[in-house]
Formats: C-alpha cells, structure tokens, sequence
C-alpha cells in the first residue's frame, strides 16, 4: 500500500486517535507485560522456594521429632533399673535377668523391628538369641557408627549384619553409662522397620514433591517420589552433587535453583542426615505457566476493553466534529439558513456555536453584495448613461448661458454656470475622488445655486489653508452636509444666514467643519447622527428613525468610514447659534494616496 | 526568502517535535514501569548473638524460691547482649537435684552450669574420668582477678593429682560455715540467755525447751539426714578418734566407736524433736525452724538467705560445743561440663568466675560492715573465735551410703526396730559391695 492509499486509508481523527492510542496502550502493555511478567516469574521463584523451604523445614522438623522419640526410647533404656544393674560389677542375679528382659520386651514400638542390649560384660538381651563376636563386633560399622559421643543416640543407615538379615536398614544406637560409678559403657542397638519412614513425610501432605533423607555417608536411606515421577538423565546426580557435607548451622536450611529443579537441604547436626525435598521443574514451571497463563489472560480482557473503550471514546469525541465537517461539505446558498446543533459540553459547542455565527454573517454578508452588486449594476449603467449625456448637456447649458448673456439676464448667466460647475464636478469623469479644493468648488457651485433660488437668504465663506487643496478626498462629502444646514439650519429664517466652511489640519488629521448660524439642531438629532461613526456599519442605516431623513449624510459618514477604513470622526456640536458639522479624515490616509498618486 | 520556505521549515521542526514529545512521554512511562518492577533490596544488618549459657538450679520445694536466682539475675544484667544463663529451676531436694544431674550425664544431656559437684566423690570422680568436665586451670590462671579471689587452700583443696580443676570453689570460707542457728526468743522463753558452750549445756537447754513445750531441734529423716548428721558429726569430732573417722575418704568400716557414736546421738537427738519429724525433708524442718515452730537447727549461714531483716535480730547463730564449725571448700563447688561449643563453654566459665568475684565482694562489705544484724554478728564472732574446723561428711561418704542406706535404714533404728549392730552390720556389707563395684 503506498503512502497515498495509507493516507487515505488513516484518513480522520478518529482513525488517528484510534491509531496512536492503540499504539501506545500496545507498548505500554508490552511493557507491563514484559516487566510484570519477569517480576512474576522472579518472585514465583522467590515465593516458591520460600514454600519449600518451608515443606522442607517441616519435613526437617518430623525428622527431628522421630530423632527426639528415638532419643526418648533410648533414654528410657539408658535410665532403665535393670540396665543400669547390669552395668555393674556384680553378675545379674537370674531374677534380675528375668525382669531386665521382660521391661526391655515392654519396651516395644511399631517401628521397632529388632533391639539387642550388649552390657559392658559382652551379654545380650534382646528377641533374637545373639552371639556376638566382639572382635569382629567391635570392627564393625555399626560399632564405629556409635563415635566418640559419650550417650549421644545415634542414626545411621547400615547393613544388618547384627540381626542377620543383611538388608540395607536404619539404626538407632547408643552408649549407655552407669549413673553413679565409673564404668564401661553398654550398647542398646534398635533396628527400625518401614514403618518408621511414614513418620518421616507424615506431616507433608504435598506428594508432588521428592523427599529424600542422606546419612551421614550421603547414602539415600529414605526416598519418596510422586508417582509417575522418573529422575532425568543427571538430574539426580546432580542434586546429589550439591548436597552439604557438614555445617555447625544446628538447623542449615538451604535452597537452591537447579538446572532440573529447586532443591531444598537441610543438614541435622545431632544425626548429621540431609533432609532434601527437591521440585521437579514440571512443578515450578507448571505453577509459572498457570500465573503466566492468568496474567495473560487478564491482561488481555484489559486491552481488549482498553481498545473497545478507545473506540467508544474516539467515537463519541469525533461525532460532533464529523457532523460539523459533514455540515461544511454539504454548505451551499440553499443551505443559509440551516443551524448546526452540538451539545457535548465540551468545545466542539463553542466551534458550533461560532460557524452558526459565522454562517448568519456570511448570510447577511451575501445579501448585502446582492444589494451591492444590484446598486453597482445601477450605477454603472448610470456613469454609462452619464458619459452619453454630459456633452449634450454641457453644449446645452453653453447654449442658454448664451442665450443669457445675449439677453443680459445676469442671475441666470449665473446660475447656468454655477450648475454647469456644478455637474462638472459631479461627475467627475466617472472617478470617486477629487481634491479639496474641487470639492471646495463644487461645495461652492451648490451653494451659488441655493443663494439665488433662496433669494439670498444667506452668505456662505470658504476658508481653506493653501497647503491642503491639494490633498484628494472622497468627493461630495460637504455638499449634503451643506444642503442640510439649507434645509433645517434657515427653515425659520428670511434673511442673514451664513454658512462658514473651513478647511484646516492638526497634527494628524485633516479637519472639515461647515458651521451655520440658524437653527441649533436638536439634541435627539445630533445625538443619533454623532452616533453614525461609531456603530457598525452594517447597521448604520438602522441609525435614523424612518421618515427623519438624514439619508445624506448617513451616505457621507458610510462612504468616508468605507474608504478611510474608520479612521475618521464625524460629529455635529450645536452652538448657542446654530450647528457646527466636524469631519476629521487621519491624515494616514490621506498621505498615503497621495504618495500613491505621487508614484 | 522565502516565507513559505521559512514556514516550510517550522512546520517540519513542529512535527519532528510533537514525535519527540510522543517518544519522551514512552520513554518515561517505560522507565516508570521498569523502576516499578525493580526490586527493593533490603540490607539485612547483623545482629550480636547473644550466646545462651543453660544450667539446671535448685529451687526450695518448701519456699519455691532458689539461692542462686539473684547471681543468675545479676550476671544475665551484668553481660547483657553477650551472655544468657537460661535456666532450669528444679524444684526438689539436693539429694533430687544430684540424681538428675547424673541422669542428664548418663544421658548427655547435663546443662553448661551444674552445682553440688563436690558432694558426690564418686560421680565427680566419674565425670573426670570420662572427661565430662572443663578443665578450669587455663581460665583461672588468665583471670588475675579470679586467681586473686581464690584463697591458697581453697583453690589447692580444688586442684585434682594431675594439676587440673574441675571445681569452682568459692574464693573464701565466709559465707560458708555451718555451726548452729538458734531463735534467741525461745531460748529465753526456756530461761536460756546464752548459747550452751559444752555438750552437757547443750544438753541442758534442750531439757528446758522441751519442759517449756517447746520443739528443741528442727530434724528431718527423710533425704539425707543432713541436720541431725551435721550435730552428730560435729559431737564425735571432739575425740581424735571422731576427727580422723570424718577426715576418711570413703571409710571401709563403720562399725568403729565413731560412727557408734553418731548413731546413739541420732537416737538421743531425735527425742528432742518433733513426733513426724523421721517422715519429713529437709526443707520442711527449715521451715519449722523459721516459723518458731522449732529453736534450734544445725546449718550454715546460707540459711540466712531465707531470712528477712526482723527475723535477722530475732535468730541467733553459734558454733558447736568445743568451738567446732563445719566448713568445706567443695561444698562450694560448681562446674562447667563438657560437650559444649567453645562460646557456650566461655559465657559458662565467665559465670563462675563472676560468682567467685560477686562473692569475693560480697565477703569484703559483709566482713566490713560494722552495723551486723544480731545473726550477722554472731556469725562473723563464732567464724573469728572458732578453734576446730571439721570436714562436711557429704563429701566423704558414699552418696549410696547417704542417699540410699540412710534414709531406708535409721528409722528403723531410731524407733528402736533395729538394734545398732544390725545397722552396723547392714552398712559393712554396702561398703564392701560398693567397694567391690569400683
């Protein structure tokens, strides 16, 4: 798949966000799973080998309490009256013999296979009659077994040479002194059946296990595997090969991690025996893979729920976007007046909210070109109309003027040549801008005009510094300006009107004021008309109450807020008599056409 | 130049750098997750083992209280973090106290500490020979203080033929002669101001306690015979002949004059006392002595240990007629056995020497204090003016003998069930048993 056909097929926020956030919750499950994974498996192993430590004590503690019950037994023989009698000098009476056989018979235990009571004289007492060749007895191993140990009860696992069934088998033995006086010691030698063994395990309930006891020659003489169990190629040497050989630690419990297993040791002081309990790794790795396996599976329901809810979320987030982006692509003129309605509490409403704005404006916007383009079309044919008509016009007017001055009829000579200055002006070619002092004259032209159809009603005075006639304005600014002051300025005078218009300049504007001494116009009337530079200007037609006029000016302030980008004040200030009218136009502008002009 | 290219450029730094915000926040959410799962390692600090010293001590069957709890005590805050004596309080008479010991031995089981090693010269012959004991030569030499404790004759009476010792003897006899202890109250009550000096005086008082219907000797049968041995032994030692039969070690006869002697004065003692007084211990006639139920008992100044400071002012404390007080260096003696790990064996061996020392001390404030309690002065007057020393029989006889013979034998004898030649015969035939057992 190219990058193009990628693009597109990744196209949307939704399939981006679902992207990236699969991505990232991807690695960082990865992560988790990787890290987690190796603690859990670290500290399976640590747990593990706490556990059977644990087994391993317990198995270390029964032994011990067999020891302790064997040392027990022996005890009662060591302190036994008979015994003890008969480790004197003097030769057992037959009574006494008699009842040191019968208590060493009461004497009896399950695991007891077979006892024998060697006193310090060479005499046996015990269920077999035993001749003993203490020659060869004293060279024996089961002899040599017993140590140096004063009365200490000893374990070992040796050949029965003693009873005569030359099996493998445990023994107990141990010294027995007199209590009082200095003697040889006598020997009490026990030989423990199977049964003994079940004491071993009897607290270990996990069978998954080996058990295994080592003499003090590291000869097996216990071994309990579970079934089915069979030891793999080295795997029991190898275990063997780590057994301690000795320690002081009275209780040496020591755990380890085999190429096969763990193996668990622990080395008995008293006896010297190792009691091993040692896990397969089927069993450790079976524990591993069943944690792994739960981890697994509950880490994937997470993703999985994780992905479902970046879907869900993603989705619920990109709605109202997609409605939006629908809502644009299916925008056109029939669609003005349609409303986008999105209520998330989020964002998105106030992005909603706005385009529905924006769609009112680009509606009132659109109608407004309409109406523009409607009065362009008309003024356009107009200036078209304009540029047939001003020679005929002109050649006309030219031709009364003669007519006049043939007649020596010097109002209308006037009059004629004032209108004709007048159109002139107006029409300016078909251009929008001219400068202050043709302004100045067209001004004037009307003026002329209105003095003779007023019957000289007023006197009009122009003043303007030489420095800004040449400045280019917008033209027909003062014209309506004036024709007001005509208008509603004089409407209550007959004669003694005038008019004052001055153009001046501060440091950044260009300032025209037309000032009339009649009529103060009304404060509801100047207010509303002071009003016009500030509002929009969409709505400054809205400004005059219908019926009130004031539709000239209301051109003026639009015209020059348009052109000069509403940097200009335009505001009437009523006097004691009369009105004043204020224009200032930022003399940026002004400057900045005329370098335009200039270059 | 381009402003697009300018913002060509921005453009690709801003994309290069929201990837490098993605990476920055994986890489910190791997390092989280990786510290996360770093295991904690804790350093495990060592810590001083405290080495347990186990001893077996005697507790009084009749007061539940034992002698020895206040040096155990003292020893354990004295080495605090070092050493431990852990020990068992057997509660049982001496004489069940020395059987247990030997069985512990027999068994190989005997505690680090034992005591009353110097009673039984047998046993403690046996456990010399089987090397059951520590040999305390080398720790007393080392120890200049111990050594310096030790008076010259006490430590040669504990040194064996070949140079060792075995026995921790206290450094010095104060604290550990026996004579008479007697409760000056019932003595006046029975018109007797002054403890009877001769044997005939001795004598006398008892006569007067007993018209006044007070109990004159506080004796036991069972056990040992102890108290009643101890005034029988100290009567004979007035002849030479009496004195050399109680200096003999393991004597071959007693069928001679002396121990005739000590059997006659069992007989005449026993009349002065109370009617189950064969039947009871020791313990039980110490306890009558010290409740006023009796006004006289033989025995060593140890006994002042059951005392409080009232009763001190109340009992009086006077050697035997002719001057004589009991004492014996053995008696004293403990030892520390053998078998045990070399630490265990040190801590042991440190016991007894602060036991030497503590009484060392001891003697020293004792012997100087000049405010004594009445018991206290007479005490330390009788040990000052005393002109026979006699050797503890115990330590000389078959414990057979003491154990055994005595207490299956003489109350027969003393209810007049046997005559004295009997007796005399009876105990010939054990000597030469015993003897043929060695």
């Amino acid at each position: 798949m190219n990058e193009r056909h990628l693009k597109k097929h990744l196209y949307g926020i939704q399939k981006k966000a679902l992207l990236w956030l699969t991505i990232v919750i991807s690695v960082v499950f990865l992560a988790i799973i990787a890290g987690i994974g190796t603690v859990v498996i670290r500290n399976t192993y640590r747990s593990m080998t706490a556990q059977y430590t644990y087994v391993n004590d317990k198995f270390l503690n029964s032994f011990q309490n067999v020891y302790e019950e064997l040392n027990q037994l022996t005890s009662s023989y060591v302190l036994n009256e008979y015994v003890q009698k008969s480790l004197c000098n003097k030769t057992l009476s037959a009574k006494d013999k008699v009842l040191l056989t019968r208590t060493l018979f009461y004497i009896n235990k399950s695991y007891m296979d077979y006892y024998l009571w060697l006193d310090n004289k060479g005499n046996t007492y015990g269920q077999k009659d035993i001749q003993l060749d203490l020659e060869k007895f004293y060279n024996s191993r089961l002899y040599k077994n017993l140590g140096k140990d004063y009365s200490k009860t000893k374990l070992f696992w040796e050949r029965d040479v003693l009873f005569g069934s030359y099996d493998m088998a445990l023994f107990v033995g141990r010294y027995v002194h007199q209590l009082d006086t200095i003697h040889e010691p006598g020997i009490i030698y026990i030989k423990l059946n199977n049964q003994i063994n079940m004491k071993f395990t009897k607290e270990l309930k996990d069978n998954s296990l080996v058990y295994l006891i080592l003499d003090n020659q590291n000869q097996i003489c216990y071994e309990q595997v579970p079934d089915g169990f069979q030891w793999q190629k080295e795997e029991k040497n190898n275990v063997l090969n780590r057994i301690i050989l000795e320690s002081n630690d009275k209780k040496l419990n020591q755990v380890e991690k085999l190429q096969y297993g763990i193996l668990c040791q622990a080395y008995d002081k008293d006896t010297g025996f190792k009691i091993i309990t040692y896990v397969p790794k089927s069993i450790t790795w079976k524990v591993i893979q069943e944690i792994l396996f739960m981890l697994g599976i509950i880490f994937f329901v997470t993703y999985l729920i994780g992905i479902c809810g970046i879907i869900i979320f993603s989705r619920k987030l990109t709605k109202p976007i997609k409605k939006i982006n629908q809502f644009m692509i299916e925008f056109d003129d029939s669609k003005l007046n349609d409303r986008i309605s999105i209520k998330t509490n989020t964002e998105l409403d106030t992005i909603g909210e706005s385009y529905n704005k924006m769609i009112e404006k680009v509606g009132i916007l659109l109608d407004d070109i309409k109406i523009k383009e409607r009065k362009l079309r008309k003024s356009e044919m107009d200036l078209l109309l304009y540029q047939i008509r001003p020679h005929f016009l002109y050649n006309t007017l030219d031709t009364i003027y003669m007519l006049a001055r043939i007649q020596k009829e010097e109002t209308i000579m006037k009059m004629i040549q004032a209108l004709s200055k007048f159109l002139r002006i107006n029409l300016n070619n078909g251009r929008d801008e001219i400068t202050v002092s043709k302004e100045l004259e067209h001004v004037s032209a009307y003026l002329e005009i209105q003095k003779i159809r007023n019957n000289d009603l007023f006197e009009y005075y122009i003043d303007c510094k030489e420095n800004l006639k040449e400045c280019v304005i917008i033209k027909m600014i003062l014209q309506p300006i004036v024709e007001n002051c005509i208008k509603y300025g004089f409407q209550d005078l007959e004669e003694g009107g005038e008019i004052h218009i001055c153009v001046y300049e501060d440091e950044d504007n260009l300032i025209m004021s037309v000032e009339n001494n009649g009529s103060t116009m009304e404060e509801q009337s100047y207010r509303l008309l002071n009003q016009l530079e500030r509002v929009p200007i969409d709505e400054i037609g809205l400004v005059m109450p219908k019926g009130q006029g004031g539709f000239g000016i209301i051109n003026v302030v639009k015209r020059l807020r348009l052109k000069y980008n509403n940097q200009i004040r335009f505001f009437y200030i009523p006097k004691d008599q009369g009105t004043e009218c204020v224009i200032k136009i930022s003399k940026v502008f002004i400057n900045l056409w005329r370098q335009g002009e200039d270059g | 130049m381009c402003y697009k290219n300018q913002q060509g450029v921005y453009k690709s730094v801003e994309t290069g750098g929201r990837w490098v915000k993605k990476y920055k926040i994986l890489c910190i959410l791997c390092c989280v997750l990786l510290t996360s799962c770093q295991n904690t390692s804790t350093v495990v600090k060592p810590i001083n083992e405290v080495i347990t010293i186990p001893a077996v001590f005697l507790v009084n069957p009749e007061t539940n209280q034992s002698i020895h709890k206040k040096i155990v005590e003292e020893f354990n805050e004295a080495y605090k973090g070092q050493y431990c004596v852990e020990a068992e309080w057997l509660t049982d008479t001496e004489a069940g106290y020395r059987n247990k010991i030997k069985q512990l031995n027999a068994l190989d089981e005997m505690p680090a500490i034992i005591t009353d090693v110097g009673f039984d010269s047998d046993f403690n012959e046996l456990l010399i020979q089987k090397e059951r004991l520590v040999d305390l030569k080398p720790y007393i030499q080392n120890s200049k203080e111990w050594l310096g404790a030790m008076q010259e004759d006490i430590l040669k009476a504990c040194t064996e033929d070949d140079g060792s010792i075995y026995l921790s003897s206290l450094g010095n006899p104060v604290h550990s002669y026996a004579g008479f202890v007697y409760n000056k109250e019932l003595l006046k009550r029975a018109g007797v101001e002054r403890f009877p000096k001769t044997w005939e005086e001795f004598w006398e008082c008892l006569d007067k306690l007993k018209e006044c219907g007070i109990t004159p000797l506080a004796l036991h049968g069972s056990g040992t015979y102890w108290v009643p041995m101890l005034i029988a032994t100290s009567y004979i030692s007035g002849t030479p002949e009496g004195m050399n039969f109680l200096k003999q070690k393991f004597p071959d006869d007693y069928a001679g004059d002396s121990f005739k002697q000590i059997l006659q004065m069992l007989k005449k003692l026993f009349l002065y006392t109370y009617d189950d007084a064969l039947d009871i211990e020791y313990a039980q006639a110490e306890q009558r002595f010290l409740n006023n139920q009796a006004a006289i008992i033989a025995n060593g100044y140890w006994i002042n240990i059951q005392m409080d400071e009232q009763s001190k002012e109340k009992f009086g404390f006077a050697a035997f007629p002719q001057n004589t007080l009991m004492v014996s260096p053995r008696m004293s003696a403990w030892a520390v056995t053998a078998g045990y790990d070399k630490k265990v064996t040190d801590g042991a061996v440190k016991f007894l020497e602060f036991r030497v020392l503590r009484d060392q001390k001891e003697s020293q404030q004792f012997l100087g204090k000049q405010k004594n309690s009445i018991f206290d002065f007479e005490y330390k007057q009788s040990v000052k003016e005393v002109k026979n020393i006699i050797p503890n029989y115990q330590i000389n006889w078959e414990q057979k003998i003491q154990n055994e013979f005595f207490t299956e034998n003489l109350p027969f004898y003393i209810r007049n069930e046997v005559s004295e030649e009997n007796i005399l015969v009876m105990l010939n035939q054990l000597v030469s048993e015993l003897k043929s057992e060695k």
